[in-house]
């Protein structure tokens, strides 16, 4: 109790540096939260382009129906897999004509359909990667009905990468950001320190041990960071509203995502307000 | 508490001597000046008792602690058992003489209760009962400086340091300063007066070290 007392007495002396401290805090925290919410929006969209991953076996021409379906059996009986869909010639030929849209009379110069049958399989969205992709569909070329496979293994492996990459750089940029703020936290807390050098002189005369005189300077850092924490929340959220306007399908923050940045804040804050204590606990009394 | 200076010197930097070589042991219970000109070591003396800085060479030892092997929270712990007091009083203009003392015993870890109690007895003893919800700028300076020495004395410190503890004040409150000092010493505490004036250290009749560039000259008087 008398340490919270201590610090909201502290931050209303402090008053101005106070402010300069959230503003400083917020700003910080809004580059991460940009960034963070840049990140979950390609995510999103990384996470599209996963789910329309599917493998896709053409058939031998001869191939008759119930080869067909008997291979559908069989392909249904690998793990992971979702769907499995039957795609006969025609279909498929119907399906070219509406690509080609206004241009489909190209297609009527055919006298046959070239196109063979083809079974298009999807796997459940938590095995959508490279390694068992490749395996389930090596397994299906396996099959006699199968004459030959697609399964866009170079885009899921960029895709991948990219993925990959995109969560390198979130570790970077966040690292980076969390320094950046620690430090500029921990020089503010510094000037607020400054204007009460005396107090804390006193208090290591009298024997306060460095715990009880760093407490309410930490609950300071805390009230700090809340108050920024809960600006750049506002701002982002704002900003993402506004945003939404414009591409509906963008994203805010998950909860989880929310939580983390909740987390670094107080982190964050708190590590700034130590880092100065530190060096102004190791000073003479005199 | 026993204090025992062995070999000690202190240098600052590279060749600034603050004190060069001193043996000097000070018994439980007495009542000793440190006199000497400006510059001459006394500062330096006193806050080697209260370890705010370290001996170059040699060991203080205070208690049963010792320059060479004290650290971290031992100081906080040693700082409980020694009071100190200075010439320009180190109180929060902002809090009351009453949470002025306060501070020392919260620092400690005392309860609220034990606090009121504890710091409405020590600011009676030194005469400021009636002004203890007034701040340090409202206050005289003989007032401020008694609040200082409540404050020094609410642990109940064995040992008591005071640091030119009359500089900023008129002989009149001078005398009273050091007729508190001299009471609290009857009552069991070990005090340690450092002060270039040897009137005070003459009129009480105590003994009194005399240091002059870093270097114990004379050690004169008491027992």
């Amino acid at each position: 109790m008398y340490h919270l007392r201590q610090a909201l007495s502290g931050i209303r002396r402090a008053g101005f540096m106070s402010v300069a401290c959230i503003i400083i805090m917020t700003c910080s925290l809004l580059i991460l939260g940009i960034f963070l919410m840049a990140t979950a929006n390609l995510r999103e969209v990384l996470r599209y382009a996963h789910e329309k991953v599917e493998i896709v076996a053409f058939l031998h021409d001869d191939t008759p129906r119930e080869a067909a379906d008997s291979l559908m059996a069989e392909i249904g009986k690998i793990p992971y897999v979702e769907t499995i869909r039957y795609v006969s010639p025609s279909d498929a030929l119907e399906r070219l004509r509406t690509e080609f849209g206004t241009r489909s009379y190209i297609l009527d110069a055919l006298d046959i359909n070239p196109l063979p049958a083809s079974v298009e399989v999807t796997l459940k969205p938590q095995y959508r990667l490279k390694e068992r992709i490749t395996g389930v569909a090596e397994r299906i070329r396996q099959f006699p009905q199968v004459e030959d496979l697609s399964y866009g293994r170079g885009w899921i492996t960029r895709l991948e990468r990219l993925v990959r990459a995109v969560a390198l750089v979130d570790l970077g940029v966040g690292l980076i950001v969390g320094i950046a703020a620690v430090v500029t936290v921990s020089y503010t807390v510094r000037l607020t320190l400054y204007a009460r050098r005396e107090l804390i002189r006193i208090l290591k005369l009298v024997g306060a041990t460095d715990a009880f005189i760093m407490q309410p300077f930490l609950i300071e850092g805390a009230i700090h960071g809340s108050i920024s924490i809960v600006l750049s929340l506002l701002v982002l959220y704002a900003g993402y509203r506004v945003i939404n306007v414009k591409v509906p399908q963008a994203v805010f923050m998950s909860w989880q995502l929310i939580l983390f940045f909740v987390v670094f804040g107080l982190f964050v804050a708190m590590l700034g307000s130590w880092v100065s204590l530190r060096s102004f606990l190791r000073e003479k009394v005199e | 508490m026993l204090v025992e200076f062995a070999d000690v010197s202190k240098v600052y930097g590279r060749e600034i001597v603050a004190l060069d070589c001193i043996n000097l042991v000070i018994e439980k219970g007495e009542f000793i000046f440190i006199t000497g000109p400006s510059g001459a070591g006394k500062t330096t003396l006193l806050k080697l008792i209260y370890m705010d800085e370290f001996p170059s060479k040699g060991e203080v030892r205070v208690g049963d602690y010792s320059s060479s092997t004290i650290h971290g929270k031992d100081i906080a712990m040693l700082r409980r058992k020694v009071g100190v007091v200075f010439q320009d009083f180190r109180l929060i203009p902002d809090l009351s003489a009453f949470e002025n003392v306060a501070i020392a015993l919260r620092a400690a870890g005392k309860k609220a209760a034990d606090i009121r109690k504890r710091a409405n007895i020590v600011l009676h003893s030194v005469g400021l009962s009636a002004k203890r919800h007034q701040l340090p700028p409202k206050l005289s300076g003989g007032e401020q400086q008694r609040t200082a020495i409540a404050r020094a004395i609410a642990l109940r410190p064995s040992l008591l340091l005071a640091d030119e503890p009359t500089g900023n004040l008129d002989p009149d409150t001078a005398l009273g300063i050091f007729d508190l000092l001299v009471d609290i010493n009857r009552a069991g505490t070990t005090v340690v007066v450092a002060t270039h004036d040897l009137r005070h250290a003459e009129r009480l009749g105590k003994r009194v070290v005399r240091l002059d560039a870093g270097r114990l000259v004379s050690d004169e008087g008491g027992k």
